[in-house]
């Protein structure tokens, strides 16, 4: 008898350990069981079970927490191309193929060849990433790819064909400052104003604008990134979204997105209501669209034009050239698939092309887009 | 590395995947325990065709096939078993139809690309196994269809062995030994063989491949050391913890599976080491091939062409590749100077020395066995001892950054290759009686923890 109780709380408790891992979200036998011909036609059963218990495992995500400091503690330092740092999380950009380089640096080249042909001078920066610029988040010993001397190596090829202008230098200089995002691939806004300090100098001859001209608006203290959803590692300090506001001269904009979904527009270059409805980073110009024109209503005195190409790194650096221009033309390449029917290189003063180096890197991105302009 | 490669390692550690872990073993356990005792070897086989099912869909006809020939030809041999000539030709049926089998799937996977089908090796040589001790009266024939079935197709064992003798599983059929003992021993040779093969073999399989694609301009003396090294600690995690996988499941269910890897790399000989490495195949190979050829005949020139069948055989073991072959006859070749030349300076010898001297061979042997072709085993070795080359270095970013990144992984596999754990876990049974089976249920515990957190 005693051994019949045993037995049955044995079983009972067998039965248990899958029920709970296979039950605690409505069932998995009705949505990913296949029939018996799936089964026996392909691995479709032992996949998909794998696949839904890995999925719905009972507290995964402190699990992976645990899994990930287990593996920081036996040295990895590195998670899905992603370097884990003591309190900052860095993309691991890789060099790119030979052919891919050629393609973009040629695609570019003939570009600015084109622009100059009908009167317009180009522009040109790359902007390295924090894996280049943020050292003591890259492991020791770590292959990183050599931004500067890729940096260096594309405006050895494009010179004389248009103006190159070095942000790496002022990124690097500063790196002691909050350059980067810690949990978030991109450029901060204090980035962002040593890119415009670089850019403003070369095309607008602005020596060393201040942080005076502008008023400080912390958004939120509490902002975690893309690279911190992708990453088991939680030990990370959340991010700040700063906003720099020119106060010196009250000016209005109206900035207007353009893509395939239709048309936007805010008076602002902050959309802060973006916070409240969970898209944080669009609190900076509204986000990133195919096509944005930023229309300022009291420019400086002069009244030029900006055609911008670039990535996401422009939400960075573009509140602050805003501030110098009558219209910026900001134009994403890499947002849809839209042809820019209404966009002649004539209709502006300075044409400008801004890429981080990782967009500069992906495959087919800028010669497959960029050439859409030539001989328009 | 081809021979992981070749088994996609998806397939080969499905058992310790934590779907594995968490649903179907619970289920399979219960279902055991349900079922009163004369319908669990049914039980047994019919799980173990299902779960081949799932994993394996495309081979399973393969393997009802093999296994209902082999058992015709013990029905036929026990209906003729007075015509020798028909039970000779009912063995010879087996061998070559199962040779043939291996034969064939072997030489697609290396020829077409076709993935191994998981277990062929496993389940042809226990039928071979199996028909060829019924024909020598070793055990008696075997007319139950589902315990023949059992032997061949046990699903825990044939990932990566181990090989048994029919009569010592037949007798354990009859009665499989049910305990609570038996069961937290089952769990904590199960739970710690998935860790070896998953977390500590698989990882090190993904190292290998990392220093393998190196391109030429990052190779460096450390990464061709580290890549043997790597090799030889792999394929002695993923083989030896599916082994013990295995060997848990059997207690779990009431079977006892015989031992297949016993700290290898702490051999005293390279005759010890195949005493250690892969002990059910080279005791298969031995008594199936060796001692048929007269290996015992004790002259050297007789000895020498057995030794380097067995040796060939159990290179093939990996796979059909000369790489595989070659190997096994370099390691031929020190048993039989081992035997033959230096046999009494090695017995003479401390442990330490003989265990160097072995670690030494099989090390420089993997260099053979962990690349494609001769051609890069050639290039491997040079660069192993390219110290003073002035186009070579001695280390470089690379290879740091992978020792780096996983110091304690392969700090850990390089000590839990030697015997020391064994050693505690002695010292606590001697010391600690009654308390050593809630030590390994405590010890099971934590491999758990280990086994879901770094799965996830």
């Amino acid at each position: 008898m005693q051994k019949n109780k045993r037995r049955v709380i044995l079983i009972a408790l067998l039965l248990a350990i899958p029920a709970v891992i296979l039950f605690p979200r409505g069932g998995f036998l009705s949505e990913h069981l296949p029939s018996a011909s799936q089964a026996i036609a392909s691995r479709y059963v032992a996949e998909n079970l794998q696949v839904y218990v890995a999925t719905n495992f009972p507290f995964k995500s402190k699990l992976q927490e645990i899994g990930m400091d287990l593996r920081i503690a036996g040295g990895k330092r590195e998670h899905n191309g992603t370097f884990i740092g003591e309190d900052v999380l860095v993309k691991n950009v890789q060099a790119p193929a030979p052919e891919i380089e050629e393609a973009n640096t040629k695609a570019v080249s003939d570009f600015a060849e084109y622009a100059r042909s009908i009167g317009r001078q180009v522009y040109f920066t790359l902007i390295p990433t924090a894996s280049a610029i943020t050292n003591t988040a890259v492991p020791s010993f770590a292959d990183v790819f050599n931004q500067r001397l890729f940096i260096e190596n594309v405006y050895g090829e494009l010179a004389g064909k248009l103006v190159a202008i070095d942000t790496y230098l002022p990124l690097y200089t500063n790196r002691d400052q909050y350059m980067f995002y810690r949990t978030e691939n991109n450029v901060t806004a204090y980035g962002g104003y040593h890119i415009y300090s670089a850019l403003s100098k070369r095309m607008l001859g602005v020596d060393n604008p201040s942080y005076n001209a502008f008023d400080i608006d912390y958004v939120r203290d509490d902002y975690y990134g893309d690279l911190y959803a992708g990453s088991p590692d939680k030990d990370i300090r959340p991010d700040v979204l700063i906003l720099f506001k020119y106060s010196r001269n009250p000016r209005e904009y109206i900035v207007t997105h353009r893509d395939y979904t239709g048309v936007k527009t805010y008076h602002t270059l902050f959309p802060r209501h973006m916070v409240d409805i969970g898209r944080d980073m669009d609190v900076y110009l509204g986000g990133l669209s195919a096509q944005t024109d930023i229309i300022s209503s009291s420019p400086n005195n002069r009244k030029l034009r900006l055609l911008l190409f670039g990535d996401k790194t422009a939400l960075s650096y573009l509140p602050f050239l805003a501030n110098h221009y009558q219209q910026i033309t900001f134009l994403d390449l890499f947002h849809g698939d839209m042809a820019f029917e209404n966009i002649y290189l004539e209709d502006y003063d300075q044409i400008l092309m801004a890429y981080s180096v990782e967009s500069y890197v992906a495959a087919g991105s800028v010669p497959s887009r960029v050439s859409i302009f030539n001989d328009r | 590395m081809q021979i992981i490669n070749q088994l996609s390692l998806d397939t080969v550690l499905f058992p310790a995947s934590l779907s594995f872990v968490y649903v179907i073993l619970p289920l399979l356990l219960a279902l055991h325990h349900i079922f009163p005792a004369r319908l669990r070897v049914g039980v047994l086989a019919v799980t173990s065709l299902l779960l081949y099912l799932m994993i394996q869909p495309d081979g399973l006809i393969l393997m009802v096939v093999s296994v209902a020939l082999d058992y015709i030809a013990v029905r036929l041999m026990n209906r003729h078993d007075d015509r020798q000539d028909i039970k000779r030709l009912c063995v010879i049926f087996s061998v070559v139809k199962n040779l043939v089998i291996i034969a064939v799937t072997g030489f697609l996977v290396q020829t077409r690309g076709v993935p191994l089908m998981l277990g062929t090796l496993i389940y042809t040589l226990s039928g071979m196994d199996a028909v060829i001790q019924m024909y020598k009266k070793e055990c008696p024939y075997e007319l139950d269809a589902i315990k023949f079935t059992l032997y061949c197709c046990f699903f825990p064992r044939l990932s990566a062995g181990p090989l048994y003798s029919y009569k010592d599983f037949d007798a354990q059929m009859i009665n499989p030994s049910l305990s609570s003992t038996n069961l937290v021993y089952g769990v904590t040779a199960f739970l710690l063989g998935a860790v070896k093969a998953l977390i500590i073999g698989a990882q090190l399989s993904d190292l290998y491949l990392q220093i393998l694609d190196f391109p030429a301009e990052s190779a460096s003396v450390l990464s061709a050391w580290m890549l043997v090294i790597i090799f030889a600690l792999a394929i002695f995690y993923i083989m030896s913890g599916l082994s013990e996988m295995a060997q848990g499941i059997g207690l779990m269910v009431g079977f006892k599976l015989p031992q297949n890897f016993y700290f290898p790399y702490q051999s005293r000989s390279v005759a010890d080491f195949f005493e250690r490495f892969n002990i059910t195949a080279a005791a298969f190979i031995r008594k199936n091939v060796y001692k048929n050829l007269a290996g015992k005949a004790g002259k050297a020139y007789q000895d020498l062409p057995n030794l380097i069948v067995f040796g060939m055989l159990m290179g093939l073991w990996f796979g059909l590749r000369v790489n595989h072959m070659v190997w096994g006859l370099y390691l031929a070749l020190f048993m039989f100077m081992e035997k033959y030349l230096y046999n009494r300076i090695l017995v003479q010898l401390p442990t330490l020395m003989c265990r160097f001297y072995t670690l030494c061979v099989v090390l420089s042997s993997f260099t053979i066995l962990s690349v494609n072709s001769l051609a890069q085993s050639v290039a491997s070795v040079r660069l192993m001892f390219s110290f003073f080359s002035d186009s070579v270095p001695l280390y470089n970013n690379q290879i740091m950054y992978i020792m780096s990144s996983n110091w304690l992984l392969l700090l850990s596999s390089c000590v839990l290759a030697t015997n020391l754990g064994n050693v505690i876990s002695h010292w606590v049974r001697k010391t600690l009686p009654r308390t050593y089976t809630a030590l390994n249920a405590a010890v099971s515990v934590v491999l758990l923890v280990l086994l879901t957190t770094l799965s996830l």
